[in-house]
């Protein structure tokens, strides 16, 4: 695709069916959506494709979406869930930081996302602190479902094909992918290793892997690196789910997995204490995408619906953005997740800003590319918060200017805003 | 171009090594697929899709890597590989794809002869066959790992299904066309009334007209195609709610806009109100042709075949829910 091309004719069936596994670039998937918008034909493929696979396949099992397009879809719940995910998530993390600061060095398990979203599953294996690990086994049937409509392909396996794999996503503590993070597997009897880099999304896969006992490493920068061992089984996907703290890239946190490596069917997730100072992520607006940075680590993390971000703030546990459109979304998990904040403003808002008002520069430098502000200027910006190093919630105020100037003022992380 | 090139940044795979990598995992030695097979393939896949970021040589190593990396590499070496005549891929594809793609077919046309026929079809143009017995060319050939094999094989399904059926619904629609037409027999309207439909439809024109590619999207697929929340939302991987939301919100943002643009046209609030609240099949508005006026190029086969009741009828629901 040429630059600022538009499908003089129709998107060929290879873009068209990566548009709904949501597998194409942010550029690629503006273009498609711009060439959706006002081309019926191509709306009419791409639905009735998706009715092919739903009346079909989904009707059996779960949709075989990857891990990060499952986070995606997961949002939007999220969204319904709202506070109770929220209270669920940020609670546990507010109780292991004040014991943290209370004991310092001790080590401390507490609930996960995953965990929280799943609790009927029982968690097995708490010994494996910072990456839990399970395997799929295909005998079992609905395990052996569920992983063969994850992928499609690992599921072909010929009399030949008796080589395990191992595959997994890389997220830090608070869920968001890390992508370009280092994963190194080496066999405990040979040495041999085998390195990997998660995708954009945070996985990964290695395959083939003859069975045995492997270690695997996985490193990013800006991360404290984790150490695994594992156990590959013929014929048999290990999955691999780690959560990477914040540290220096110094810093090596082994664990020894238990006995029996864990046979859960979500994630068992922990974390531990964080004991050094974390670097705050700071959050940008570049080309109307927000991105989350941590030193030279930068992820983005897209707008709902595509929609083009003009401004980021952050602080607390909640990061905000706003789009061109006026909308403002809320985050509570780094910016993985948004949900539209309700409209309580006149007018449309223009401008975003984070902290308290006597400090308009809290964490960084406030970020907005309303209009009249150059390119040059508005092009990049950035806003620090959430992490360790940041102020408790209630003395972040988020302040909102709409088109006329007039300023709202938010004290509880966009739940009510009043006029100032 | 060179792949030989190193990470930009320490502790980021080369794109050499990404490729190596990559070939191991997608297992192409089972099907006789060489590595520089696959590398070649692979670069055929980055330059035909310009490594997803619209440029080709520019692209920084890290980015080259990561497209490589988004691809489904084991489906595409499989059907490259059916592509290529290779019996045991043709024997694995059929095992893993044949049963979805006869169910996909059913599920799309929703008529057993049809769907099987539409699956005939396609299936025997997979494998390559020719009426005259000439090379064998594969529709897989064409498939780029951009996204799942089953994916595109529902794409390719539906894109045939939808270019039939709508030369076939092209025909009735005429018909309807012309029935339609002939029943209209509208009132004659005031002066006062015919000039506050007059400035509605240019407000209407021109709002619509600069709405935004994903907001065009929203309102063409629910209120012009008649898709539901959940249809949408899927497609665009969020929750219907969201969609929801959205287009109330969207619905709203016009209301407004049309509003300003009436009381900028010389109209009071109250006239301009009361010209919201007409009917809407009195409105000389054309409301698809509207949303897709910023493409006219990718549009062009559909614009003559379009009927005018259904937008007539799109409007006053999009109005009406407005309303509400």
């Amino acid at each position: 695709m040429a630059e600022g091309k538009h499908f003089a004719i129709h998107p060929d069936e290879n873009l068209l069916a990566a548009f709904a596994e949501h597998a194409l670039t942010s550029r690629e998937h503006e273009q498609v959506l711009k060439h959706l918008s006002t081309c019926t034909r191509c709306r009419d493929v791409v639905f009735l494709a998706q009715q092919g696979f739903s009346e079909t396949e989904v009707s059996e099992v779960a949709p075989p979406l990857p891990a990060a397009d499952r986070g995606r879809i997961w949002w939007g719940l999220l969204g319904v869930a709202g506070v109770v995910a929220v209270l669920l998530i940020v609670v546990p993390i507010a109780v292991y930081r004040h014991r943290n600061q209370a004991v310092p060095g001790v080590r401390e398990q507490v609930a996960s996302g995953d965990q929280l979203a799943a609790p009927a599953v029982p968690e097995s294996a708490p010994s494996a602190d910072s990456l839990s690990l399970r395997e799929i086994a295909p005998a079992k049937a609905a395990g052996k479902r569920a992983d063969k409509r994850a992928s499609p392909a690992v599921a072909m396996k010929g009399p030949a094909d008796i080589a395990g794999s191992v595959a997994g996503t890389v997220a830090d503590q608070s869920g968001a992918a890390v992508p370009g993070a280092q994963v190194t597997v080496r066999a405990a009897s040979s040495g041999e290793a085998r390195n990997a880099v998660t995708n954009p999304q945070g996985r990964f896969d290695v395959a083939p892997l003859p069975p045995g006992q492997y270690e695997v490493d996985v490193s990013a920068p800006g991360f404290k690196e984790l150490s695994q061992q594992i156990t590959v089984e013929q014929s048999e996907r290990t999955s691999l789910d780690a959560k990477l703290e914040i540290g220096t890239a110094t810093q090596t946190v082994n664990v020894t997995a238990g006995a029996a490596p864990l046979t859960t069917a979500a994630p068992a997730a922990s974390a531990m204490v964080a004991e050094d100072a974390v670097p705050p992520a700071t959050f940008a607006v570049k080309d109307g995408v927000v991105e989350r940075c941590i030193g030279t680590e930068c992820a983005s993390r897209i707008l709902p619906l595509g929609a083009q971000a003009v401004s980021a703030a952050a602080g607390g546990q909640t990061v905000m953005a706003l789009d061109s459109d006026g909308n403002v979304f809320l985050s509570n998990d780094q910016g993985e997740h948004w949900t539209p904040a309700r409209v309580q403003w006149e007018g449309k808002a223009v401008g975003l800003r984070a902290g308290p008002p006597s400090q308009p520069a809290f964490h960084g430098a406030f970020l907005s590319r309303s209009p009249g502000v150059s390119s040059a200027t508005r092009s990049r910006g950035a806003v620090a918060g959430t992490g360790a190093a940041a102020p408790p919630a209630s003395s972040v105020t988020f302040e909102l200017t709409n088109d006329k100037g007039q300023v709202w003022v938010s004290s509880d992380e966009g739940k009510t805003w009043t006029a100032k | 171009m060179s792949i030989g090139g190193r990470a930009e940044q320490s502790g980021t795979e080369s794109v050499a090594a990404t490729l190596v990598r990559l070939w191991r995992e997608s297992c192409g030695e089972r099907f006789g697929f060489a590595y520089g097979q696959f590398e070649e393939l692979m670069l055929e896949v980055a330059a035909s899709h310009h490594f997803g970021c619209g440029v080709y040589e520019a692209t920084p190593d890290a980015q080259k890597a990561a497209f490589f990396d988004s691809i489904r590499v084991k489906e595409l070496v499989l059907a490259r590989a059916c592509a290529l005549g290779n019996e045991p891929a043709w024997e694995a594809f059929l095992i893993e794809y044949r049963e979805m793609l006869y169910s996909a077919a059913y599920g799309i046309t929703k008529q057993d002869g049809v769907g099987r026929e539409l699956a005939d079809s396609l299936y025997a143009e997979l494998f390559g066959m020719s009426a005259r017995g000439e090379q064998r060319q594969s529709k897989l050939a064409s498939y780029t790992g951009r996204g799942s094999l089953a994916g595109w094989l529902r794409s390719v399904l539906a894109q045939r299904y939808v270019d039939e059926y709508r030369k076939a619904r092209r025909l009735v629609n005429i018909e309807d066309q012309d029935t339609d037409l002939l029943a209209a027999t509208p009132e004659a309207p005031t002066i006062e009334e015919d000039a506050q439909r007059e400035a509605l439809g240019e407000s209407v024109g021109e709002v619509l007209t600069q709405l935004a590619a994903q907001d065009r999207f929203l309102l063409h697929s629910y209120y012009l195609d008649g898709r539901n929340l959940a249809e949408i939302g899927k497609l665009l991987g969020v929750h219907e709610s969201t969609i929801s939301r959205k287009l109330k919100r969207l619905g709203q943002t016009l209301r407004q806009q049309i509003l300003r643009k009436l009381k900028s046209s010389g109209l009071s609030s109250r006239a301009a109100e009361e010209a919201l609240s007409c009917d809407v099949r009195d409105i000389d508005v054309n409301v698809r042709r509207l949303l897709q006026v910023a493409e006219k190029e990718s549009f062009h086969e559909v614009q003559a075949t379009e009927v005018q009741t259904s937008e007539v009828q799109a409007a006053k629901t999009f109005s009406a829910g407005e309303e509400s």
